[in-house]
C-alpha cells in the first residue's frame, strides 16, 4: 500500500523571496495565522523588526511608543488586520522599509539605537536549520520506530535548531476494530524516547521539538503530547483514539478489566503530563463516558467535570440520546471522545497555532526569513521503509511458495542436497527479512509461519539430510 | 642519622601534600573562599570542616551562597581505608561524593525481572561502589508487571540484600502490577515525569481475577512489603482490588493520613477503579519522594549536588552504564531471546530424539543423539540463566527439573548410544 502524498518540493529549501513562496501559497488555498488582505509589495520595502535573538518580522509599522512598536505583520502577500505589538525591550533594531505602506519614524517615537540601522549580520545570516520529518502513511506499518529512529539519528550530526516533526497518518473509523486503536498507543510509547529522551540526554545541542498536525488519529493522538510545540493545519485533527472504557468488553472479571483500563490511562496521561497538558484532555480523549466542559478564564482553559454556568461541553457521556451517530463517528467529529480540531486545540492551548504551510509555520517559530528546511534525508529514510514493506508484502509470500515448490526427492542424493539446501536458503532469507522488518510486517499479509516455525523447518530439513545421507 | 631525617621530613611533606590535596574549596558568591573537606551534602548546601590553628570547625554553608565548589580531594586509591571490615574498596573518589549506578529492571517480573539476576550483580556493585552504604543504587523501573511468585524473592533479595549495603532507591518509568509491588519494599522512590505506578490486580487467562484464598495471600504478602516500604497498606490494597482511597495532608507537619473510604480530604482512587498513580499525583500525596527528569534532577532529589554515577555513555541510555548494569542488559538480552525460541528448543530436541530413536543405524542414530545433545544444552542454558523457565514450561522448581527431566533426558539418550 502506498502513501496517499509525497512531499518532493520542500526538500532542502532556503528560505525563498516571499513574493514566490506567497504566490504559491496563495494557489494552495493556504491561509495565514491572522485573517489578512492581500499586499503586493517588495520585501526590501517593509520595515523589518529585528529582535534580540536574531528573528526578523516584517510587516507595516502601526505605531510606535517608547516601549512598544506594533506592527501589520506582512506573511506573503497577505497583510495581517491587526497589529502586532512587540515589546522593544525584545527588539535590537529596526529598520524602516521604502515602500509607500512603511511607516515614518513618528514624533513620538524614540529610536531604539540609531546607530544600528543595520541588522546584525549574525542574526541575518545564520540560518536556523530545520530538521524536517514527515510521518505519513498507516502508523505501526509507513512509520515506527527504527525508521523513525535512523531519520532522528541522521539529524544528530547537523545540529538542528528545530525538530520538525510533520504528522499526517493514515486513519478511518473501523468499526470495533476502532476499540482497540488505543492499544496503538505502544507504538507511540516506543517512538518516544526517540523524540524526547534519546535527544535530551545525547545531543549537545537541544533542538526545540515541534509537531506540526494535519492528521493525528489513532495512536498518533499521542504524538503530539511529546512536546508543547504543537501548531494544527486549518483541517488538522487530533484524536480517534478509540474509547479505552469498552476496550475489553465484557471479557473476565471486572476488576482485572478496571485494571487493564486504569494502567493504560495511566500511561497515556503519563505521555502528556511532562508538557504541561491537562490530564482530563487524555482522559476525555480516550474514555466515552468521561463527562467534561470547559471555561475560558483569562484566555486560558478551565475544566469541569460538571455543568457549570457558561461552560462549553466538550465530551458528554456517549450514552442513549448522547451516543455520537455513525455518520459522526466516521468523521471523526462525533464528543464521546473527543478529536481536536484546529480552532479548538488552539483554544485549549494544545495548539499554539495554525499553519497551512511550511512558510506560516516558520512565521510562528519566528524565523521566516531566516530558516533551512531539510527535508530530502529523512524523506528518503521514511520512504525506504515504507516501500520496503510493501515490496516485502509481495516478495516474502513470493518466497515462501518458491520453498514450497522446491522437489527435495529427486532421483540421486546431490540433486535431494542441492534441494534440501535451497530450501534452507530461502528459509534463512524470509527469516532476515522478518527479522529486520517485523514490527511493521503483518503476519495475516505475508501469510508465513511465525519465526520459531520457520527455524524449525531448517532443523527438520537439517535432519531429512543426515538421515539421507549415503 | 641523617638518612632517617631526610627520610622522615619526607615523610612529613608528603603528609602535608596528602592533607592539602584533600582540600576542597567553597567558593562564595561574593569572591570569599572557604578550604577545607566537604562532610555532608543537601540539595546543593554543604557542611565542610576547616581547621585554623589546628582547630577544626564545621561550617554551614547555604546553597544560595555558594558559586563554585572545587573539589581537589585525591581519588578513592588514595583515600583511608573504609572503617567497616566488611567494606571493600571503592570509596567516593571525591571527598563528599557518593558514586551510584543505576539498575534498569525493564520487561516481564519473573522472566527479565529476576530475583535471581539482581543477587548475582551484588558483588559487581560491591566492586563499583562498594558496600558500606554509601554508594547509590537506582533500579530504574519500566515494566508492565509479570509473575506473581517472582514478587517475594525480589522483595526479599532488594530488602535483605541491597538495602543493607546501598542506599536503594526506585526511579519509576512505568512500574505496573508485580513491577509496583517490587518497588514497594524501596523507602525512597521518584518518578520520572511521565512516571506511573499501581494496578496491581493479580489475574490469569481471559482477564480471570486471582480470588478466595488466593488473593487474600496476596493481600496479606503486600500488607507485609508495604510494612518493609513504610507505606500505608491502604494505598497499594487501592491499587490491587476495587476500594476506595483517600487521604487527609496536615498542613502543619505534612504528614499525610490515608483512608480506606472516601472520608479523607482529597479522593485519591473511587470505589469503583484501580489505583494507577501518576507522577503529579504520587507527588503530591507524597508517596513519591520526588520527580525526576534526568540523573542532574535525580540527584538534586537525593539531596546530592554530585553523585559520581559510574558508567560508560552509551546512545540510547540517558544513564552512564555500569558494569553491574551491563550484565543485566547481557542477561536481559538472552533470556528475552530464550522465551521467543523456547517452543523452538523443545521441538528440535524432540524431533532430533524422535531421529535417533527411530533408526537402526548405530552411526546415524549417533549423529541424531549429537544433534539431540545440541538442544538439550540449550534447554539447560536457558533453565540455568533464569530457573522459571523450568517453572513456566515443565511446572517444575530447578531441581526437580534436574533430576527428574534433565537427567532423565541425559541417561535417555545415553542409552540410545548404547544400544
Amino acid at each position: 500500500m502506498n502513501k496517499t502524498w509525497k512531499n518532493g518540493l520542500l526538500a532542502r529549501v532556503s528560505a525563498l523571496p516571499l513574493l514566490c513562496l506567497g504566490g504559491l501559497a496563495l494557489v494552495g488555498g493556504s491561509t495565514v495565522p491572522a485573517e489578512g488582505r492581500a499586499v503586493a509589495q517588495a520585501a526590501e520595502e517593509l520595515d523589518q523588526i529585528i529582535f534580540r535573538d536574531g528573528r526578523i518580522v516584517k510587516g507595516v509599522i502601526d505605531k510606535e511608543t517608547g516601549d512598544t512598536v506594533s506592527v501589520f505583520v506582512v506573511v506573503g502577500t497577505i497583510r495581517g488586520t491587526v497589529a502586532t505589538v512587540y515589546q522593544k525591550k525584545d527588539v535590537l533594531s529596526i529598520i524602516r522599509g521604502s515602500g509607500p505602506g512603511a511607516a515614518p519614524a513618528t514624533g513620538d517615537t524614540r529610536e531604539v539605537k540609531p546607530e544600528v540601522r543595520v541588522p546584525d549580520e549574525s542574526a541575518a545570516t545564520s540560518k536556523k536549520v530545520v530538521y524536517h520529518i514527515k510521518l505519513d502513511g498507516v502508523l505501526g506499518r509507513d512509520f515506527n520506530v527504527t525508521p523513525l529512529k535512523d531519520a532522528v539519528n541522521a539529524a544528530k550530526a547537523l545540529e538542528p535548531d528545530y525538530l520538525l516533526i510533520e504528522l499526517d497518518n493514515l486513519w478511518r473509523y473501523g468499526g470495533d476494530e476502532s476499540k482497540g486503536r488505543f492499544d496503538e498507543f505502544g507504538i507511540a510509547d516506543d517512538i518516544e524516547p526517540i523524540l524526547r529522551q534519546n535527544i535530551q540526554s545525547q545531543w549537545q545541542k537541544q533542538p526545540k521539538l515541534v509537531v506540526w498536525v494535519k492528521n493525528a488519529m489513532g495512536g498518533a493522538a499521542f504524538i503530539p503530547f511529546f512536546t508543547s510545540n504543537v501548531y494544527f493545519t486549518s483541517t488538522g485533527r487530533m484524536g480517534g483514539i478509540g474509547d479505552l472504557g469498552d476496550l475489553f468488553g465484557s471479557m473476565g472479571d471486572e476488576v482485572v478489566r478496571d485494571k487493564q483500563k486504569s494502567l493504560r490511562l495511566a500511561r497515556a496521561k503519563g505521555m502528556a503530563i511532562p508538557n504541561g497538558y491537562d490530564e482530563r484532555l487524555v482522559e476525555a480523549m480516550t474514555w466515552r463516558s468521561y463527562v467534561l466542559y470547559y471555561t475560558m478564564e483569562g484566555g486560558k482553559p478551565k475544566y469541569y467535570t460538571e455543568p457549570v454556568p457558561g461552560a462549553e461541553l466538550l465530551t458528554d457521556s456517549g450514552e442513549g440520546e448522547f451516543e455520537d451517530t455513525m455518520e459522526q463517528r466516521v468523521r471523526g467529529e462525533g464528543n464521546d471522545v473527543l478529536t481536536l480540531k484546529a480552532e479548538l486545540a488552539q483554544k485549549l492551548g494544545v495548539s499554539k497555532g495554525t499553519a497551512d504551510s511550511i512558510e506560516d509555520l516558520m512565521f510562528y517559530l519566528g524565523i521566516l526569513d531566516n530558516y533551512e528546511l531539510v527535508s530530502d534525508a529523512p524523506e528518503r529514510i521514511m520512504d525506504r521503509w515504507s516501500q520496503t514493506i510493501d515490496r516485502l508484502e509481495q516478495e516474502i509470500p513470493a518466497l515462501f511458495r518458491q520453498f514450497n515448490e522446491i522437489n527435495t526427492n529427486g532421483q540421486d542424493y546431490d540433486a535431494r542436497k542441492q534441494a534440501r539446501g535451497a530450501q534452507i536458503n530461502i528459509l534463512k532469507k524470509i527469516i532476515q527479512k522478518v527479522e529486520r522488518y517485523q514490527e511493521s510486517l503483518q503476519w495475516s499479509r505475508i501469510g508465513v509461519p511465525p519465526l520459531d516455525q520457520l527455524r524449525i523447518m531448517i532443523e527438520q530439513i537439517r535432519l531429512q539430510q543426515i538421515a539421507d545421507r549415503p | 642519622m641523617w638518612t632517617r631525617i631526610i627520610a622522615l621530613l619526607a615523610a612529613l611533606v608528603l603528609a602535608v601534600s596528602a592533607a592539602v590535596s584533600r582540600a576542597d574549596t567553597v567558593v562564595l558568591k561574593d569572591g570569599t573562599k572557604i578550604e577545607g573537606t566537604i562532610q555532608r551534602e543537601l540539595d546543593g548546601s554543604v557542611w565542610i570542616k576547616t581547621s585554623i590553628g589546628g582547630i577544626e570547625t564545621v561550617q554551614f554553608i547555604l546553597a544560595e551562597n555558594i558559586d563554585k565548589i572545587d573539589r581537589t580531594a585525591k581519588p578513592a586509591e588514595e583515600a583511608k581505608p573504609a572503617p567497616t571490615a566488611t567494606s571493600t574498596d571503592p570509596k567516593p573518589r571525591r571527598a563528599g561524593v557518593p558514586r551510584g549506578v543505576v539498575i534498569s529492571l525493564e520487561g516481564t517480573v519473573g522472566i527479565q525481572m529476576a530475583a535471581k539476576t539482581l543477587e548475582d550483580i551484588i558483588p559487581i556493585l560491591e566492586k563499583e561502589i562498594g558496600n558500606d552504604g554509601t554508594g547509590v543504587v537506582v533500579f530504574k523501573i519500566n515494566s508492565g508487571g509479570g509473575l506473581l511468585l517472582e514478587i517475594q524473592k525480589l522483595s526479599d533479595v532488594i530488602h535483605n540484600k541491597y538495602k543493607p549495603k546501598f542506599r536503594t532507591v526506585s526511579w519509576i518509568e512505568s512500574a505496573i502490577s508485580a513491577a509496583a509491588m517490587t518497588s514497594h519494599c524501596i523507602e525512597e522512590i521518584y518518578f520520572l515525569p511521565e512516571g506511573n505506578y499501581g494496578a496491581c490486580t493479580g489475574w490469569f487467562g481471559a482477564l480471570q481475577a486471582v480470588s478466595g484464598e488466593g488473593l487474600e495471600e496476596v493481600l496479606f504478602m503486600m500488607e507485609k512489603i508495604s510494612a518493609r516500604g513504610g507505606y500505608a497498606p491502604e494505598i497499594m490494597r487501592a491499587m490491587q482490588i476495587n476500594e476506595p482511597l483517600s487521604c487527609t495532608i496536615d498542613e502543619k507537619t505534612g504528614k499525610v493520613s490515608w483512608y480506606q473510604n472516601e472520608e479523607g480530604a482529597f479522593l485519591v482512587n473511587k470505589g469503583d477503579s484501580i489505583l494507577t498513580f501518576t507522577a503529579p499525583q504520587a507527588l503530591k500525596y507524597k508517596f513519591s519522594r520526588g520527580t525526576a527528569k534526568n540523573l542532574d534532577e535525580l540527584t538534586r532529589a537525593l539531596g546530592y549536588q554530585e553523585i559520581d554515577w559510574v558508567g560508560e555513555v552509551r546512545p540510547g541510555f540517558i544513564y552512564p552504564v555500569s558494569k553491574a548494569e551491563d550484565f543485566m542488559l547481557a542477561y536481559r538480552k538472552k533470556v528475552t531471546d530464550d522465551e521467543a525460541r523456547t517452543q523452538e528448543y523443545f521441538v528440535n530436541y524432540q524431533q532430533a530424539f524422535a531421529a535417533a530413536a527411530g533408526t537402526q543405524d548405530r552411526d546415524l542414530r549417533a549423529k541424531f543423539v549429537g544433534r539431540a545433545r545440541q538442544h538439550l544444552k540449550r534447554i539447560e542454558s536457558m533453565v540455568r540463566n533464569n530457573p522459571n523457565f523450568a517453572l513456566l514450561t515443565w511446572g517444575m522448581e530447578l531441581k526437580d527439573w534436574e533430576r527428574d527431566w534433565l537427567k532423565v533426558q541425559e541417561e535417555e539418550l545415553a542409552k540410545l548410544l548404547r544400544n
